[in-house]
């Protein structure tokens, strides 16, 4: 093979994966701008609908060194073309738990590190989890300047100020398993700063707030979207996404540009067991009804894994179980589930404590 | 005949060239109201290679009551990052006429003043306490800080003693550039700003003075009383940042 002809076949890799792009399936009304909830508040755990159970979770003391940490971790301006994103506490899973203020697909995404576009939601995050937010996650610091969608959102409502994105490669992940803006939203996965979203401090003595934290990539995303709900009724639809690959998170695309095509970053999502609470908000609620379907798989060789779910307290509430233990932790899984469950008051004539999902 | 030719041929092109630049920058200022990310981003490229000329236009834009909001808060945005000074002025009035009813787009003069070397107007602004914005308030709070004059402290002291928490959470960050050269904490090790000025000190307070400390300015002493009062604040978190501060001044200023 002579020169021209190598020169030939690395333009043509260059060019190839010089575009992240939308996966053929994804419904044409998910493509661009969704409804966003300029107006949701942090919450609180024990006022919410999903309790997560097991494994156990620990949230990070609060850092007050975040800003400078992601400006040394990300290694200044060619940091980016080296790793995109860099663990802000170690590898282990993080779990964050809030209200989304808007999911829809970003605008843009540096071609090195994406296989397709990322789907993005945007979080308030509960009361006892600011520990996730450096400087550059606030608007009150200057925060979220390049972000149009934040922009967007503080325009309508001014009293919004921390927010934490969490950022899923569209080839690992069903978009149709993302919570609507308004939904009370669970995410385990990776805690990273963004190296590629450093945000400008606005006095012109200093020039950078560092980088923002996030969720970069997701491993469980779980939401509860609220049908009904009034003083007699409860009706809401669970989405269940689980899935251990996130795309070319690590590639170097400056040197192994083609790397991004093979290479998949691996959550550790296998060797355990995961079990998670479905509830109403508050007391003397029991389930009228419960259907289990599944959910829409993100594409891909992954082998699907399903949960199960049902009553242990007599029908007031479910746990959904994914049973992963038995697995390596970087099997390549996925499991994608709906539950849609209605919940009446415990004293009305309808339901029957049902314990099991149809 | 020819060269009439090539002339003629030559204006088309260039007209064309022309009318497809106007084109793309009307295109593009459009775009600065769109919802869609991508849209968006699209009209920044553009806008920033052709920031000179788009300057008379997001003046325009930002003045025009009568478009979206959206569209009107990027432009302002824009003239601050583009660096596009001539537009200092403009903004300026417009933020001191208090005639703008939008918080965002408040919060984005502020930020883009700062940017474009407009402390002062701010500083002024401030001082006619028309502002009760949070949201506002906290980035004139930003917008101060690393800045050792004393009317810029004093700025500080004042929004420090704003009962809310946003506003005091930038404060104290400000704050904390204003007087890391002297308690030394360094606010970006890997990306160091060029050498603040030199803090305004009074002189010290007597010739026997061996302690080192220096008489506060009114501009220091009006943070240090607004520190002192939020050190009994009921929110823990703000309590703490308080004394934390409070603890490294009063190394350094009598008080």
């Amino acid at each position: 093979m002579n020169r021209s002809s190598i020169l030939l076949i690395l333009a043509c890799c260059w060019l190839a994966s010089a575009c992240a792009t939308f996966p053929k399936h994804i419904p044409s009304t998910l493509l661009g701008p969704q409804a966003r909830s300029p107006f949701v508040t942090a919450g609180t755990d024990s006022s919410g609908m999903i309790v997560w159970k097991q494994p156990a979770v620990t949230i990070p003391a609060p850092q007050t060194n975040m800003g400078t940490k992601s400006i040394e971790k990300c290694g200044g301006e060619v940091g980016k073309f080296l790793a995109e994103w860099q663990d802000v506490n170690g590898s282990q899973m993080q779990l964050i738990h809030g209200k989304a203020a808007a999911s829809e697909f970003s605008g843009y995404d540096f071609w090195g590190t994406h296989r397709y576009h990322d789907w993005n939601v945007l979080l308030v995050v509960n009361q006892g989890y600011d520990a996730f937010l450096g400087p550059a996650n606030f608007i009150s610091f200057g925060g979220w300047g390049d972000d149009a969608v934040a922009q967007y959102l503080f325009l309508k409502n001014p009293e919004l100020d921390g927010l934490v994105e969490l950022e899923w490669d569209s080839g690992f992940f069903a978009p149709e398993m993302a919570p609507t803006a308004g939904d009370e939203t669970l995410v385990v996965g990776r805690w990273a700063y963004d190296c590629g979203h450093e945000d400008e401090e606005t006095s012109s003595s200093e020039h950078t707030l560092g980088f923002r934290a996030e969720i970069h990539a997701p491993e469980i995303l779980m939401s509860s979207h609220i049908l009904q709900s009034d003083s007699t009724t409860v009706h809401a639809n669970f989405k269940i996404f689980a899935g251990s690959r996130s795309g070319p998170l690590n590639t170097i695309p400056l040197i192994f540009y083609v790397q991004k095509f093979f290479a998949s970053y691996k959550n550790p999502l296998g060797g355990k067991d995961y079990s998670i609470g479905l509830r109403a908000p508050g007391d003397g609620w029991k389930i009228a009804s419960c259907r289990l379907t599944p959910g829409t798989p993100a594409g891909g060789r992954a082998r699907r894994i399903t949960g199960n779910i049902g009553s242990d307290d007599g029908g007031t509430s479910l746990t959904f179980t994914l049973s992963a233990k038995d697995l390596k932790p970087t099997a390549r899984i996925e499991s994608s589930m709906m539950v849609d469950v209605t919940w009446v008051r415990s004293d009305s004539s309808r339901g029957r404590g049902i314990t099991k999902c149809e | 005949m020819r060269v009439i030719v090539s002339v003629a041929l030559g204006l088309t092109l260039l007209s064309g060239t022309v009318l497809l630049a106007a084109d793309q920058m009307q295109d593009s200022l459009a775009a600065l109201a769109s919802e869609d990310s991508s849209a968006y981003s699209k009209a920044v490229k553009f806008l920033s290679k052709n920031r000179q000329q788009a300057e008379p236009s997001l003046v325009a834009l930002f003045h025009d009551t009568g478009k979206p909001e959206l569209a009107r808060l990027r432009a302002i945005k824009l003239l601050g990052d583009f660096g596009l000074t001539a537009a200092a002025g403009d903004i300026q009035q417009a933020l001191k006429s208090g005639s703008e009813p939008n918080v965002a787009i408040r919060v984005q003069m502020v930020r883009a003043l700062s940017k474009l070397g407009g402390e002062g107007a701010i500083i002024e602004y401030l001082n006619t306490h028309k502002e009760t914005s949070p949201a506002v308030n906290a980035a004139i709070a930003m917008s101060m800080q690393g800045r050792t004059d004393d009317d810029s402290k004093k700025a500080l002291g004042y929004l420090l003693g704003i009962e809310d928490s946003r506003v005091f959470r930038a404060a104290v960050r400000a704050a904390s550039k204003t007087y890391a050269p002297i308690t030394g904490q360094s606010s970006n090790p890997s990306n160091p700003s060029p050498p603040p000025p030199p803090i305004e000190k009074a002189p010290p307070l007597s010739e026997n003075n061996t302690s080192g400390k220096v008489a506060p300015t009114p501009g220091d002493r009006a943070i240090l009383q607004a520190l002192q009062a939020h050190r009994a604040s009921t929110d823990p978190q703000t309590s703490q940042q308080a004394a934390q501060l409070l603890d490294e001044l009063s190394q350094h200023y009598h008080q």
